[in-house]
């Protein structure tokens, strides 16, 4: 006869459970704060649009601002753009992944609370 | 108009007592926090108006003309204003730009006209939210209502059985 299911395994799958519950959390939250930096650069990419050839534009490295290239600097806005969306793309797809994970964790936490029922 | 309780895209009249309580408090959580950021957001639109009040002051002034110079939150030094026609203006992500005047009040108008968008949306967003809360209170209401009529029909049955027997 196969072994009746502890408290002790249930308690430590529906701890499982829990866990990818968190880590879903957290991704949401990392997805969050990538969007947000996306927005904030996307927003000086549009101001950068407004200014002339000659304008004069400055990156604060550390303590001290640093004259740029305009065209450097929308290129770089540019390039980082892109990046972080790349973030958001693996940050998806972790949380597609987890979100798999947690249903599968699910129907075994389910599971095992119906085995100490049926004897 | 009226709304059908269904609109909401979850049959409400489906649900238990408990399920109605429970998403009317979801529900007031968010439109709690929908209002504390309508309410950061009102705050922005000032301080970019605010901002321009201050630029606007300043281009008013000569250059040459004495000024305090902050050091610290409490410490000034005497110095001269050097130039009124260009500020160093921060848009974003560490980068700072040289703009005239008129620029920087343009740049100032550009934000406070996107954050007046958004304030019209979450506008939006909290009267929808506010309507939902309403909705999911009648049926709570309505369920609450027929639940007592019924218990009292019971009620009134058991005492005619009773006085039957």
């Amino acid at each position: 006869a196969p072994p009746v299911p502890t408290m002790a395994e249930a308690e430590a799958e529906i701890n499982v459970y829990r866990q990818i519950q968190k880590q879903i959390t957290q991704a949401n939250e990392r997805r969050t704060q990538a969007l947000t930096q996306v927005g904030e650069n996307d927003m000086v990419v549009k101001e950068l649009e407004y200014l002339e050839e000659d304008a004069k534009v400055y990156k604060l490295i550390g303590p001290v601002l640093v004259q740029q290239d305009l065209v450097e600097v929308k290129a770089n806005v540019s390039k980082r753009i892109e990046f972080i969306k790349g973030d958001v793309g693996r940050i998806d797809k972790q949380i597609k992944d987890l979100e798999r994970k947690l249903e599968e964790q699910r129907a075994k936490v389910a599971k095992l609370q119906q085995g100490p029922a049926e004897t | 108009t009226a709304m059908a309780p269904e609109e909401k895209g979850i049959n409400l009249a489906a649900l238990s007592l408990e399920q109605l309580s429970q998403l009317k408090q979801a529900l007031e959580g968010e439109v709690e926090a929908l209002t504390s950021s309508y309410i950061q957001l009102r705050n922005v639109m000032n301080r970019f108006s605010n901002s321009a009040e201050t630029v606007k002051r300043f281009s008013a002034q000569e250059a040459g003309a004495e000024m305090l110079v902050p050091l610290t939150n409490s410490l000034y030094v005497p110095g001269t204003i050097d130039n009124t026609d260009t500020l160093l203006v921060d848009v974003g992500t560490g980068y700072f730009i040289d703009k005239s005047t008129d620029q920087t009040l343009e740049f100032l108008q550009r934000k406070s006209d996107t954050v007046k968008a958004q304030l019209v949306e979450m506008e939006k967003a909290m009267n929808a939210k506010r309507q939902n809360v309403e909705q999911v209170v009648m049926v709570l209401q309505q369920k609450v209502q027929s639940m007592r009529a019924s218990q009292a029909a019971e009620r009134a049955t058991e005492a005619g059985a009773t006085a039957e027997a």
